[in-house]
């Protein structure tokens, strides 16, 4: 299913600043993003990368992004059913889902539905 | 045991901003806390899901009340089931304590940055993490 920009702030608690990256291709707003190069996130197009961080902005490829990472609490798009306290991870298209291997975040705020949640970004995967 | 009230600052060194979340049921300062529903937060148990510590409160707080929550970054005074060792990862256990074995737990909440031996309480010792 294709990414949804969220529209409202990302950050909900910002416990750390959000950092900058450069995009590799289009990045939305809300959408969860790995390391693809030097200083470089993305979209991942498979499962089972490491969540970088939550995209703040939606930019274009090679424009200079705003990514909260580890040690921020933040809205994203959550993919399914999901209550708080699950552990959840990377998915393609930027989706967070507890349905992948590698894990580094919890969600505070769940969903009965696919759609915007909020999960605290951890140091360490699971 | 029982959990016995922590004295003195539970942060250390604040690394990151702590965390507001609504406390559901009565918590202490210096517990471990796990996620227990949207935007509210319960002291750890042993038992499986209510291990996996995402911070330590920073003051006591009754139930339904806002409660700051020391997260991943921050160095903090918690209880450890055990003296320690630096450098040791730990895991949410019974009481709101940091216990060295995951036991039903499948995130790490923090890694031991120093354990003085001082004890708390009958089998609690004051020790530092970091929480993760």
């Amino acid at each position: 299913m294709a990414f949804t920009a969220l529209t409202s702030n990302i950050p909900v608690q910002p416990g750390t600043g959000g950092f900058k990256a450069v995009t590799d291709g289009t990045v939305y707003k809300g959408q969860g993003v790995y390391w693809s190069a030097d200083n470089t996130v993305k979209e991942p197009t498979t499962s089972g990368s490491t969540l970088a961080g939550i995209a703040g902005y939606t930019k274009t490829t090679g424009e200079q992004i705003v990514v909260y990472g580890p040690g921020s609490l933040v809205r994203c798009q959550l993919s399914g059913t999901i209550t708080a306290g699950t552990l959840v991870g990377l998915h393609i298209e930027g989706w967070i889902t507890p349905d992948v291997v590698t894990k580094n975040a919890v969600v505070t705020k769940g969903v009965a539905t696919t759609g915007e949640g909020e999960i605290l970004i951890l140091f360490t995967q699971v | 045991m029982t959990w016995e009230t922590m004295t003195g600052d539970i942060i250390i060194q604040d690394g990151t901003f702590a965390f507001l979340f609504k406390a559901s049921g009565t918590i202490y300062k210096g517990q471990a806390v796990y996620v227990k529903a949207d935007n509210a937060v319960t002291a750890c148990t042993a038992d499986s899901s209510e291990c996996e510590a995402i911070g330590v409160a920073i003051d006591d707080a009754s139930h339904g009340s806002q409660v700051g929550i020391a997260g991943p970054g921050n160095i903090v005074r918690c209880a450890g089931d055990a003296d320690i060792a630096p450098g040791t990862l730990v895991y949410g256990d019974a009481d709101g304590s940091f216990d060295a074995t995951a036991g039903n737990a499948t995130k790490v909440g923090g890694v031991v940055v120093k354990s003085d031996g001082t004890v708390i309480s009958s089998s609690y010792y004051d020790t530092q993490i970091m929480v993760l």
